[in-house]
């Protein structure tokens, strides 16, 4: 990648740092959120939460047909669920922006590899590393038509 | 390595790979035979693990071998640093090449079968993007079900037999190879290409060994004429010319990525066309429907939810593939060539390259899809190599290797990274074509912006599956 493609990755990490910066500085308040998820095959239900950064998040798990397994990316969460068994309820504290899936650990049936559920942190500006790799893709379109631009005029 | 000077007529630097020795190791008749029997040997296992092994997918060493380990080294690694390399050391085409040519390693002159021309209508690459979008369909169960891939990859290996037998040289992997389709496409983008080096050397020789045989080895099994080939797309690293050219003049080296697609080529046509604006599409539909958190799609797509729905998907599958999203393409064409100043151009041509020019795009939305898989999934290799059938077996004693995704929340992150340098490329392409088809730079900046908005609303349709 030549020096303007470069300028334009640098301009991005600035910008989304600053995205992510605002984070914290916005976010006064720490809510709990309580989500109640059923696993069944081959979908988690609800298959998208989002919350707030710095939510402290309680999630009631329990699968309804055979044994699953809930796996939260990034957070150290995995566990058991089997059916007719109580809900087993997992806490955590959301401490970082973006989106983090949460997929069944144990093997349940043929297309378990593809059981998958995701949460999103949002900040509040909402999505925030939505927005930043949306100003990213922007920043690299027109920084590379640019470029091509500054070295077709330099000819 | 060695450095040679770009020829005249190449349009950026190169560097040859090839040093004496090298060249005459690649010139013996063992290479790449050797690595066909060792892909062969891979290919047999998987076969026979996923017509005998468990049923469970990812406890079967076919399920995993052929959709974690092969398909990311083929996306991820083969195709952009190593063109077709794949093509050179396949087994599927092994045993209708090896009965064609009544030989398993040697040259021979007489080749058995009927010897006859692919038929002219056939000669593109829709044969291809159909049997791809079938197979592409069925991906939930193909890659979920040891039955079906084992048995999809044994009629790919017993396919090529007869067509070896009527047709002449490589017509399977030119014309019908579902997988040959998007390793060719995205060679385009690779680092590494094959060519003459010398235009000058091969029109004053007259013998043309390449195209005619030696006995060094076999014509272009691929069809085509080394001195004038261009381009990856339909070039499977066979080494044949480089062992039957007697001037030396063909060379490997490396280069930019994504040289080929500013390419003009006969052989480039409606047809690669489409199959960029497919491959693009279905990047997109399997991060849906695969990796998606949407339970119902992979009911759709699994005829879990009956017959009704799976005719559902498969309408907006395959009506999405072939019609409305190279619809749309055309229409943003027809724009950008009225607003580069030149409606009466060939709007063929221009849909023909810019939908090529989406290339980098598709083939890394593609890696990103790839490294999810593998990121995720990559403890069952290890355990699947130690007990491949799923018998209870412990061969290497990593069969209780616990499921443990690597560092999965940097999943998102790399998936971003990876598809805005596909875009990179891709504007980059699509703003050089412009320049080539417009008459000023201004022109080409004004017609570059419908082109460019596709690739940024399609980047932004992958950043939102990856982040949102």
């Amino acid at each position: 990648m030549a020096r303007g493609l470069r300028a334009f990755v640098l301009a991005t990490l600035l910008a989304g740092t600053a995205l992510l910066a605002l984070g914290p500085v916005l976010s006064a308040a720490r809510p709990s959120v309580t989500i109640e998820i059923t696993a069944s095959q081959y979908e988690f239900s609800p298959g998208r939460i989002s919350v707030p950064r710095g939510a402290e998040v309680t999630l009631v798990l329990r699968a309804v047909d055979v044994s699953h397994g809930f796996y939260l990316d990034g957070y150290g969460i995995d566990v058991q669920l089997n059916p007719g068994e109580e809900p087993t309820v997992v806490t955590f504290t959301a401490t970082t922006l973006g989106k983090f899936a949460y997929r069944c650990s144990v093997t349940c049936g043929p297309y378990h590899p593809y059981m998958k559920g995701e949460l999103i942190v949002e900040g509040p500006l909402g999505n925030t590393v939505l927005w930043g790799g949306l100003l990213a893709a922007g920043l690299v379109t027109v920084g590379a038509a640019l470029r091509v631009h500054r070295q077709e005029a330099s000819r | 390595m060695s450095t040679v000077s770009a020829p005249a007529a190449q349009a950026y630097p190169t560097r040859s790979v090839l040093t004496p020795r090298l060249r005459r190791l690649l010139r013996s008749r063992w290479v790449p035979w050797i690595f066909i029997l060792a892909s062969l040997a891979g290919f047999v296992l998987v076969i026979l693990t996923g017509l005998f092994g468990t049923m469970t997918g990812n406890q079967n060493f076919a399920i995993v071998f052929v959709w974690i380990v092969w398909w990311f080294a083929l996306i991820a690694i083969l195709v952009p640093l190593m063109s077709r390399s794949w093509c050179a050391i396949c087994p599927l085409p092994a045993g209708g090449e090896w009965l064609q040519r009544g030989s398993l390693v040697e040259h021979k002159t007489r080749t058995w079968g009927l010897n006859r021309k692919w038929p002219r209508r056939l000669n593109n690459l829709w044969t291809v993007n159909f049997l791809f979008l079938g197979i592409a369909l069925f991906s939930p169960i193909i890659t979920t079900n040891p039955r079906v891939t084992g048995f999809l990859l044994l009629g790919l290996m017993i396919v090529p037999i007869p067509l070896a037998l009527i047709y002449s040289k490589r017509a399977f992997c030119r014309y019908v190879c579902p997988v040959g389709g998007f390793l060719g496409l995205y060679s385009n983008f690779s680092w590494l290409e094959l060519r003459a080096n010398e235009k000058a050397v091969c029109q004053h020789h007259l013998g043309k060994e390449c195209i005619k045989g030696s006995v060094e080895g076999y014509a272009c099994p691929w069809m085509e004429f080394p001195q004038t080939l261009g381009r990856n797309a339909y070039c499977g690293l066979c080494l044949e010319c480089l062992k039957t050219c007697p001037k030396e003049n063909i060379d490997i080296r490396l280069r930019p990525f994504g040289a080929d697609l500013l390419k003009d080529a006969k052989d480039k046509d409606a047809s690669e066309a489409w199959k960029s604006l497919i491959m693009l599409e279905l990047a997109g539909v399997y991060l849906v429907v695969l990796l998606g958190p949407y339970g119902y799609l992979k009911d759709w797509a699994t005829f879990r939810a009956g017959l009704d729905h799976f005719l559902l998907y498969t309408g907006l599958f395959v009506g999405g593939a072939l019609l409305f999203v190279p619809f749309l393409f055309l229409l943003l064409t027809h724009l950008s060539r009225v607003l580069g100043g030149r409606p009466q151009a060939s709007l063929r041509r221009l849909f023909i390259d810019n939908a090529v020019a989406l290339v980098p795009l598709g083939l890394f939305a593609w890696i990103a899809f790839s490294v999810a898989l593998l990121q995720v999934n990559w403890s069952y290799i290890f355990a699947t190599a130690s007990d491949p059938f799923g018998w209870g077996w412990d061969l290497l004693g990593t069969k209780a290797m616990a499921w443990q995704p690597i560092l999965p929340q940097t999943l998102p992150y790399i998936q971003i990274a990876l598809v805005l340098i596909g875009l990179a490329y891709t504007v980059t392409a699509l703003h050089r074509l412009s320049l080539r088809h417009f008459e000023t730079r201004r022109a080409a900046a004004k017609a570059l912006v419908p082109m460019a908005a596709f690739a940024f609303v399609a980047t932004a349709t992958f950043l939102r599956l990856f982040v949102g």
